[in-house]
């Protein structure tokens, strides 16, 4: 992929800035803490939906949690 | 199992005031050791807290103000802290813990309002929003700048007890700082537990009786305390903003799930003088006032 | 403005030390947890269809283990594509296997974790079984807290399956590494970003026993079994943003990107969103969307010819280059109570997706022979004690 190197480059520019994030007062952490803000709100369907995509394409990974493979055809 | 338990009283002194836990324990080992607990935890907030100490953290601060140098802090120094934000927040400024060098030109035993005189040159040195303060570290900029927690850790050491009590297994039981009362739960039949407000206008005499299973209730203490000056009576509270003593509210009683929100609430109604009542009434908290003229006037 | 000073006051109260719950920190099970979940996933033109069926369970234990136990069973059904061949006009199409495949898939997995201050451990493994398959796998990770904003997180996961194909005559081995690096960080009190990057080594037999490639101008037989290398270098960087709008009924958005790409070839890019949004009473609506785009291996074609044909050669549709466009929604509800059960949470989805080769980002002539589409529906039960 062209420019793959530029992209990367610049992607980690911008998370490195982010450490100097407004930092979060105590109690401002609420909202943070609210169900629907988790990274992963449903963990078994994510693993499911995974899965289904990962037995059809080309590609996995990202995610954590290895798991097991299967035959999927 | 709940029958064999023994009804414990336990009264002692703390945080400058007379305070009383009750409470029932399954038996002498635990009753002795919830007291001990007691004990250890207000004596390290008095400790950090108490502006009568010289070598409390409150003091170190206040020390340091101006001198560029800023004080390190725990967290539970920062909790407070962000705490008394929330609470300058939602008093429009009224409520300041920087506003205790006000105390300096009023208190209880004058006879004569503070004159502009006298108030001019405090003033500049008051105001939350002048403080620094982050999760880790916390500096006065100006010299003469002091702060107050008086009106945030009794409450709060109330609550502090209840929860440690309920950690132990008490689950029956209150404790009351100072006339501040947490409830940790209900009386082993599931009654709530009487707790009492009095009547302003005859402190004889109890406006209304109570019974708490849960909450807290506190007071913003002038049905006894206040000076009365050409007739109108002036609170020991004094509004950070004009240097003033709030008049406007006789007294104010707050019902919470913690202390340290009720007494807060109750505190900034106080502090909002005439309009204490309607901003109580807008934000639906549980409460029982008297006002100026001697009405009562409550949402329970 | 009614409750909002004393819900604020509240909020600022619970972070007082005195007030606090016990154990903060790392510790995400203080409750016991029963899940049950069905999923259905169907391809369209009669391939395949597969039921889900799901039991998983979690419980604390002391203040500082979690332990968890899944059991999965899934039933298949149903064609699937074993080679492509040109018909009378010189089109390429698919041959579907004929016969209809049935297979069941049972899978055991169990996890432990240890929580401490700032660090949690885990550990986790599983087996998972097929008439034709086998895997075993186990796994370690680690996530540190390095302030109250930042956390990262590390893992590594093994797996050893054997392929036995049904009809054949062979068992035959692969193992499979993988290495996780991750970064979560809060941005503001209204966003977190977490970004991971994998690193797979696979190593073995990795070609599909049941699918073959048809080689035109062949100098012995037209039809050849797929052929693959025998190690796979994976890549991928998965990066995942959270934002919280508080004014829309404290909705919140979920965005990710995932980069990957391997030593076969294969690139790819994945976009996803999802919006979460409270609705009355307990009651959330998601719905999402999913992108997908895939640069074909260099090994794959539709057809090959005898002349170049190479070593390695696969004309699996899954390594070939498409783009896959789709999305669906969620709904559910959470029952809050008090007593022995303290929440019972129902969810069910359902998502439509479409595979298409024209569908591959710069798009791609290659025709819809192998194009499909697909669709999902879940349905779960989540009881907190």
């Amino acid at each position: 992929m062209k420019n793959l190197s530029l992209k990367i480059i610049g992607i980690l520019t911008v998370l490195v800035s982010l450490s100097a994030c407004t930092p979060v007062k105590p109690w401002e952490r609420g909202n943070l803490a609210l169900p629907q803000m988790a990274l992963e709100t449903d963990a078994h369907e994510a693993a499911l939906r995974i899965h289904a995509f990962h037995s059809k394409e080309g590609s996995s990974g990202g995610y954590g949690g290895g798991g097991g493979g299967c035959g999927c055809n | 199992m709940k029958n064999k338990w023994q009804l414990v009283n336990f009264s002692f002194h703390a945080m400058g005031s007379p305070c009383h836990a009750q409470f029932y324990a399954p038996n002498k080992k635990i009753a002795q050791r919830a007291k001990n607990e007691i004990r250890r935890c207000l004596e390290p907030l008095e400790q950090r807290y108490s502006r009568y100490r010289d070598n409390s953290l409150i003091s170190q601060v206040n020390r340091s103000a101006g001198k560029g140098k800023a004080t390190d802090i725990d967290a539970e120094t920062a909790a407070l802290l962000a705490y008394a934000q929330q609470c300058y927040e939602g008093s429009d400024g009224l409520f300041d813990v920087t506003s205790g060098i006000l105390r300096r030109i009023w208190s209880l035993d004058k006879t004569t309002l503070p004159t502009e005189v006298e108030i001019a040159p405090l003033l500049p040195l008051i105001g939350w929003d002048k403080v620094e303060w982050s999760e880790k570290s916390l500096y006065l900029p100006l010299a003469g700048m002091q702060l107050d927690f008086g009106g945030i850790v009794k409450e709060y050491a109330a609550d502090s007890v209840s929860q440690l009590l309920q950690q132990m297994g008490i689950t029956s039981g209150l404790i009351e700082l100072g006339g501040d009362i947490k409830v940790i739960g209900p009386q082993p039949n599931g009654e709530g537990w009487p707790v009492a407000i009095r009547d302003p206008r005859a402190p004889d005499k109890l406006i209304v009786q109570l019974y708490l299973k849960s909450g807290a209730l506190t007071s913003s203490g002038d049905y006894e305390r206040f000076q009365l000056i050409d007739g109108v009576r002036y609170s020991h509270l004094l509004n950070p903003k004009t240097g003033m003593p709030v008049s406007g509210l006789q007294g104010v009683s707050v019902i919470s799930e913690h202390c340290v929100i009720a007494g807060s609430v109750a505190t900034i109604a106080m502090l909002k003088a005439e309009q204490g009542l309607g901003w109580l009434k807008e934000n639906e908290v549980t409460f029982f006032c008297c006002t100026s003229d001697g009405k009562i006037e409550k949402n329970m | 403005m009614s409750k909002t000073l004393v819900n604020r006051l509240s909020l600022a109260a619970l972070a007082l030390p005195g007030l606090m719950q016990t154990a903060q920190a790392g510790r995400a099970e203080e409750t016991y947890n029963a899940d049950f979940q069905y999923g259905h996933y169907e391809e369209s033109g009669e391939r395949m269809k597969v039921d889900i069926y799901e039991l998983s369970a979690a419980a604390p234990i002391g203040k500082a283990f979690t332990v968890s136990l899944g059991l999965i069973r899934d039933t298949m059904s149903g064609a699937s594509p074993m080679f492509n061949v040109r018909d009378a006009n010189g089109q390429v199409k698919q041959q579907i296997s004929g016969a209809s495949i049935a297979d069941q898939r049972d899978v055991v997995n169990v996890g432990l974790s240890y929580a401490m201050e700032s660090v949690t451990l885990g550990l986790t493994g599983g087996i998972s079984e097929e008439d034709d398959y086998l895997s075993r796998y186990f796994g370690t990770n680690i996530s540190w807290d390095l302030s109250k904003s930042t956390t990262l997180s590390a893992s590594a996961s093994y797996a050893f399956d054997d392929v036995f194909p049904t009809g054949g005559t062979f068992r035959k081995s692969k193992f499979n590494q993988q290495y996780l690096l991750g970064v979560t960080q809060v941005i503001d009190k209204n966003s977190l970003l977490q970004s991971n990057m994998t690193f797979g080594y696979n190593q073995g037999f990795l070609s599909d026993p049941y699918k073959s490639v048809f080689v035109e101008n062949a100098l012995g037989s037209p039809i050849l079994a797929d052929e693959r290398p025998d190690k796979k270098f994976q890549w991928a960087w998965l990066t995942r943003y959270v934002r919280h709008f508080e004014d829309l009924n404290r909705a919140a958005l979920h965005a990710d990107y995932r980069f990957y790409v391997d030593d076969w070839g294969v690139v790819s890019h994945m976009a996803e969103a999802s919006w979460h949004q409270p609705i009355a009473d307990e009651w959330q609506i998601i719905p999402r969307f999913r992108y997908y785009t895939q640069y074909e291996a260099d090994f794959y074609s539709a057809i090959f010819d005898g002349a170049t044909i190479g070593q390695y050669h696969s004309s699996d549709y899954r390594l070939a280059g498409f783009g896959t466009l789709g999305g669906g929604v969620k709904l559910s509800k959470n029952f809050v109570m008090s007593g022995l059960v303290k929440d019972i949470k129902l969810q069910a989805a359902f998502d439509y997706f479409d595979r298409k080769a024209s569908y591959q980002l710069g798009g791609n002539d290659s025709g819809g022979f192998d194009d499909y589409s697909f669709y999902m529906i879940t349905a779960a039960i989540n009881v907190k004690f």
